[in-house]
């Protein structure tokens, strides 16, 4: 490209980066800005090497930046308006320098993308046309586009130690709890390791509490110690002397740096995870209830490369932490949400790598333990893991984790796929199920209880073929059991019990006599829609009679109904009717208010306590406007009829059904 | 009808004396006004007249021994005149003579009247075609003056007059009858408030107008008191204050005048049956709770009454109230005929609503209570196999619906479970009282084991409900007991020692882990979920002895803050809280309804007022 089409284009660019400094208007600067990316990347040789790429597009960048170089307080702005505006072209011709990957248009053209990086070359310019205006630069900066900018050619910036101090710290500010950040505080950690000098000087600066490092924050420090210290050899002296220095002061943040320090500032090559461990343990020793979260912490960020090592010396920082957190729930909760993310690294790392997987069964008290609004993160993705790696360890796992926690998962309403989202991907909805049923006939009636909650929650299960091949006669029994005894949803529980006959009918005697005696009295409505569910032609189903049967006890009881609804003392004598409603809505009222703060599910919370109305339809909001049809939501609650007028009978035959189940799992019994 | 009516028409007074008369009270005269409007009659005189805007009664010499004159015209066009003599009862032999206020002097009076002066009534002037002297007297002829009627009858025809014989027989027949211009329907079919006098007439058509609402569902049981307070009011004012006052003695009224009071209810009562079941589906309640309120209201001024002043009006006033108490089995039978279809099968008497709750076993034992006090009643009149038709539905009324006669929702429901338990006794069915005693203490046991509100104290059964008690209770049952208001107290039960106290009597102890549990009443402490503080839930065996002289207040009132309360201890075992429970129990003087040979009457006061009935009954038999 000659100097004089650069120069042209960059003049085109300046313009158009002077009216949108101005005013951003969308109508008039995508057209343009397309005008002018095609034109650079027609300008650009088609077949060039990186050289005469960067050549080319330093070029461009030229005038930009001699233009702008005077406006140092307009460096960002147009950084971010060429990263917004010039930072890829779209063409449907096969471009050399074009990303892999293809974009369709919406008329079913194929496009590529090619980077055009502008943005690096222009802030380059900018840099060494007013070096002083560096650090001005970095300590304000805000925006994302100019980040990235600066991670790009921070390799090639030859900074001072307060232009080091102000890009450092202001990365290590940018956005807290940001993994995008990742990649310019790697940036920064390697231009540390190239100017180590720079690095050791702001630390010795930072430990002399000079004013000019005030607001230095413990994990900048970090990066500066790890950079200075992955230099070489001869720096180990230097951060053993920062360690004891870190160790004298009286403030236990810097206590917590020393241990990541004693853990990750080595030079590289990295010496074996064993001694780096053992230097971790022996800072954490110094207050070990304070600091062994900072080496679980320290233990999540070498899990994933050293997973066995990584497992062992998690158990050796757990063990001084023991008698403190037996003492503080909490402590022991947020510990347990740090193991599950250290044991989830581990394991997946060893997966990956095709590496030994590490032993988690010392973990499991403390995995069990994981807080119900945490499991849905790390200890999700560990039984995800887990369960491709031993699926019988992730079951007995997730056994005692519900077990744990029924009460808050029954009071939250949550579904399996809310508190194990990968694993129940993984799964999918009929290995849920098939879980689940095992669950069902686990030793433990609390998991049992959770596992039939799950269930209940599920819209509709359909037995899986073969989900009962691996039980016995007595845990199918009492699986049946189980299933009415924990009060699982209508929906749910007739299709099963069918299944269950209909896959087992060798046990088709205990389900009809719980079909019969208890779910026809609980949920007639469900009962009739299984019973009058189209057979499958062919020949005759030996579920035939079980719905004969049941549908004559619900003709029956149908025509009694219908006798007691004729009778006037009886329709006379509903008292309670309104107050009853007035209470109700009161508590419908209260629910809406509790969901408009804590969220989600607000009918569901009501469900429990609370018929709702069935009915044609609700009031139209407005008048002439579509009411919601009650089928759209109602149509899987159906209240347990005894529930309403015979609470006691209705607890104490669920309470029965519950101990027949624990009898019968009680005894021993070879697998069918 | 036709008894009730007959009892109301020779209860009738010839003419009310007080000054309120007859606008509030009906009399013989008003009564005969009515039924000949009714029967298309134009009044000429009545028997009242106007004096200014007063209504005086039409008396003296001028009369000339007629009451009432009216008008007719007769089928064939002619017009008529009748000329009504009035007399009050029977006309025996010795109120035949010829003297003066006799019912034959005044018809001689009547014979002898100027027919032109009488042809003045007609308004053009012109003589009726006709004059037919009509004595009518409430009460019956004696058979041997037949003869004196039909020479008399004679005598009249000859002068040109004809005679007519209204007795109270004939009186009932004409007054069941639709009116003559097929506006009003029967008194047998259809209502009529227009009988009643017009101070009362407004109370009586708001409660019969309020059957018409929601096929009878609505009916105004305030109205009825209000009818009762009108026509029988109590004027027992309270004599002290605050919590343990008691009411004053009440006047007693006269016997006569009383009976006619307590026949207009009856027939008031009678109406309300006709119209449920014109209008409200034959609907038995409201006619059950109408009768409880004027069967208690009438024992109350009965009992006020020495036995020297009845002055023969005893055997009336007995018979109607044996009236209300037959019509009373009769509606009670009417209703176990339409539920012994729903005995068939498990909850035949639960409804699908949400608030069944509350509603099943308050409907249940409701149910239970008119079953059960009709059976007594029948025992009480020596009709053992008809009372056991009673003891027998509701044996089956209570084993297909367990749940809601077993568990009661207030412990006032004590007073419907104790009247089906003692009907079950005295049927000679001690076994089925027994089991039932039995079964109740596990189901309250388990209600306190599985944390569901036990019966309220401080919340009560009425007829009607109390709007905030039913609101107290919706809020414990839907809330469950853990969240109830503190308006709500199930800390005590009088339910638990009787059945405790029957079950142990019957040789059924409940099982020891059940009286383990209730040995001591604050041992059930469970943590609640989530952290909160333990909730402590006491259980305390209570038992209420009235006052010896309860029966002086509890036809007109609930019994509140008098009598003895004794909580008993399990610790020394069932047999000595047992033993306990008779020592304390004694019992108490026999009541006036059981003085009058009604003791059922005090079973219907305990249920209308909510008064728990003395457990010393339970201690017999």
């Amino acid at each position: 490209m000659s100097p004089e089409r650069a120069g042209e284009i960059g003049a085109r660019m300046v313009a158009f980066l002077r009216d949108a400094l101005v005013k951003r208007v969308p109508d008039r600067d995508r057209p343009l800005s397309d005008e002018i990316r095609q034109e650079i990347l027609d300008a650009l040789p088609v077949r060039a090497d990186d050289v005469a790429w960067r050549a080319g597009i330093a070029a461009i960048a030229a005038p930009v930046a001699q233009s702008f170089a005077p406006e140092p307080e307009r460096w960002e702005r147009v950084v971010d308006l060429v990263s917004i505006y010039f930072h890829h072209v779209r063409t449907t011709a096969a471009h050399p320098r074009a990303d892999a990957g293809t974009v369709t248009g919406p008329n079913g053209i194929v496009a590529r993308t090619t980077r055009l990086d502008l943005a690096p070359a222009i802030l380059r310019g900018l840099l060494q046309a007013r070096p002083g205006q560096r650090a001005g630069f970095f300590e304000r900066m805000e925006t994302w586009n100019a980040l990235r900018a600066t991670t790009a050619i921070l390799g090639e910036l030859d900074l001072d130690v307060r232009e080091a101090f102000a890009l450092i710290h202001r990365i290590d500010t940018f956005r807290p709890n940001d993994l995008a950040v990742a990649e310019p505080l790697n940036a920064a950690r390697a231009w540390v390791t190239a100017h180590p000098e720079v690095g050791r000087e702001i630390v010795e600066a930072w430990l002399r509490k000079e004013p000019w490092t005030e607001g230095l924050k413990v994990s900048a420090v970090q990066i500066l110690v790890e950079g200075v210290v992955h230099a070489g050899q001869e720096h180990v002296a230097w951060r053993n002397s920062v360690l004891q220095r870190l160790a004298l002061e009286p403030d236990d943040r810097l206590w917590a740096l020393a241990v990541w320090l004693a853990c990750f500032a080595w030079p590289e090559p990295l010496p074996p995870a064993r001694i780096r461990h053992d230097a971790l343990l022996q800072e954490v020793r110094r207050l070990p209830h304070r600091l062994v979260g900072d080496g679980l912490g320290a233990l999540a960020r070498d899990a994933r490369e050293h997973p066995e090592e990584s497992v062992a010396t998690m158990v050796r920082l757990l063990e001084m932490a023991r008698e403190h957190d037996r003492a503080n729930l909490e402590a022991y909760q947020q510990r347990a949400v740090q193991v599950a993310a250290v044991a989830w690294r581990a394991v997946a790392g060893a997966r990956k790598g095709g590496r030994a997987t590490p032993d988690v069964r010392p973990l499991v008290p403390f995995l069990v333990a994981v807080p119900v609004a945490a499991a849905r993160w790390d200890l999700d993705q560990l039984l995800d893991e887990m369960s491709a790696l031993d699926e019988a360890l992730a079951q007995e796992l997730v056994a005692l984790w519900i077990a744990e926690h029924v009460q808050d998962l029954h009071e939250q309403h949550l579904l399996f796929d809310d508190a194990f989202p990968t694993l129940a991907h993984r799964l999918s909805p009929d290995g849920v199920a098939r879980w689940l049923l095992g669950l069902l006939v686990y030793q433990d009636g609390r998991a049992r209880r959770a596992a039939a909650g799950f269930l209940s929650r599920m819209r509709a299960v359909k037995l899986p073929q073969g989900a009962l091949e691996s039980l016995s006669a007595n845990e199918i029994d009492a699986l049946a059991h189980e299933l009415f005894g924990n009060g699982v949803a209508p929906e749910v529980l007739v299709p099963l019990l069918f299944g269950i006959a209909e896959q087992r009918p060798d046990r088709m005697d205990i389900v009809k006599t719980i079909l019969i005696e208890d779910v026809a009295e609980d949920y007639p409505a469900a009962c009739r829609r299984a019973a009058l569910a189209a057979p499958k032609e062919g020949a005759p189903s030996p579920l035939d009679g079980l719905r004969r049967e049941l549908l004559d006890q619900l003709e029956k009881a149908d025509a009694l109904y219908t006798q007691a609804r004729s009778t006037p003392e009886l329709l006379a004598l509903r008292l309670a009717r309104r107050p009853w409603h007035e209470v109700q809505n009161r508590v419908f009222q209260e629910a809406e208010r509790e969901a408009r703060s804590s969220g989600r599910y607000p009918l569901m919370t009501l469900v429990p306590r609370v018929p709702v109305p069935r009915g044609e339809a609700t009031a139209p909001e407005a008048p002439g406007a579509e009411p919601t049809r009650f089928g759209h939501y109602s149509g899987t609650i159906e209240l347990p009829r005894r529930e309403l007028i015979d609470p006691l009978t209705f607890r104490y035959h669920r309470m029965r059904h519950r101990s027949r189940a624990e009898e019968l799992l009680a005894r021993k019994e070879p697998a069918s | 009808m036709r008894d009730v009516l007959d009892r109301f028409v020779r209860s009738l007074a010839e003419q009310e004396q007080p000054k309120e008369a007859p606008e509030r009270s009906q009399d013989l005269g008003t009564f005969v006004c009515w039924l000949l409007e009714r029967r298309g009659f134009t009044l000429l005189l009545r028997s009242y007249r106007h004096e200014g805007p007063e209504r005086r009664k039409n008396s003296g010499l001028t009369q000339l021994g007629v009451d009432i004159i009216a008008s007719r015209r007769r089928k064939s066009g002619r017009r008529c005149l009748y000329l009504f003599v009035l007399k009050q009862g029977n006309i025996t032999l010795e109120h035949a003579g010829a003297g003066r206020g006799s019912m034959f002097h005044d018809i001689e009076l009547a014979s002898r009247r100027n027919r032109d002066a009488d042809s003045w009534f007609a308004l053009d002037g012109t003589s009726f075609d006709e004059h037919v002297i009509v004595p009518v007297h409430n009460g019956d002829l004696d058979e041997r003056l037949t003869g004196t009627v039909q020479q008399t009858r004679e005598d009249l025809r000859r002068r040109g007059l004809r005679l007519w014989w209204w007795d109270a027989e004939r009186l009932v027949r004409y007054a069941i009858l639709p009116s003559r211009d097929a506006s009003q329907r029967a008194l047998s079919r259809a209502a009529d408030s227009s009988l009643f006098p017009p101070g009362v007439r407004p109370f009586a058509r708001a409660a019969l107008d309020s059957l018409l609402r929601d096929e009878g569902r609505s009916f105004d049981l305030g109205a009825v008191d209000r009818l009762l307070d009108e026509v029988l009011p109590v004027d027992r004012p309270e004599q002290g204050q605050g919590p343990g006052s008691r009411l004053a003695a009440g006047q007693p009224m006269e016997a006569l005048e009383l009976r006619r009071r307590l026949g207009e209810l009856a027939l008031f009562a009678k109406m309300v049956e006709v119209e449920c079941r014109r209008v409200a589906d034959d609907l038995a309640l409201p006619s059950l709770d109408t009768l409880e309120r004027i069967l208690c209201r009438g024992l109350e001024h009965v009992r006020r009454i020495p036995r020297e002043k009845f002055a023969g009006h005893d055997k009336p006033l007995l018979k109607l109230l044996r009236g209300l108490v037959d019509q009373y089995v009769a509606r009670a039978r009417a209703l176990r005929r339409r539920l012994e279809p729903l005995l068939e099968a498990p909850y035949g008497l639960a409804l699908g609503g949400p608030s069944e709750r509350i509603d099943y076993p308050l409907r249940a034992l409701r149910l239970s209570g008119y079953l059960a006090v009709a059976g007594l009643a029948l025992l009480d009149r020596g009709q053992p196999r008809s009372a056991r038709r009673f003891a027998t539905a509701l044996d089956r009324l209570w084993k297909q619906n367990e749940a809601a006669c077993l568990g009661p929702v207030t412990d006032d429901q004590i007073i419907e479970i104790s009247a089906v338990l003692q009907l079950w006794r005295r049927c000679g069915m001690q076994e089925r009282a027994v089991a039932a005693a039995h079964d109740l203490v596990l189901r309250l046991r388990w209600a306190k084991e599985f944390e569901l509100p036990l019966p309220a104290l401080y919340q009560h059964a009425r007829v009607p409900m109390d709007d905030v008690d039913l609101q107290v209770l919706a809020e414990v049952h839907v809330r469950g007991w853990a969240d109830a208001p503190p308006a709500f107290n199930d800390g005590g039960s009088t339910i638990l020692p009787l059945a405790l106290y029957l079950a142990h009597r019957g040789g059924v102890a409940p099982p020891s882990d059940v009286i383990d549990a209730l040995k001591r009443p604050d041992a059930a402490v469970r943590s609640a979920p989530g952290g909160a503080a333990p909730t402590v839930r006491t259980v305390y065996l209570e038992s209420w002895r009235p006052p010896d002289d309860a029966a002086e207040e509890w036809y007109v009132r609930e019994l509140c803050y008098v009598g003895v309360v004794k909580v008993f201890d399990l610790a020394d075992g069932l047999a000595s809280m047992a033993a306990e429970f008779e020592a304390f129990n004694r019992p108490l003087p026999p009541s006036p309804a059981a003085a009058w040979g009604l003791p059922v009457v005090d079973w219907i006061a305990w249920k209308r007022f909510r008064t728990p009935p003395p457990m010393a009954i339970f201690c017999t038999l």
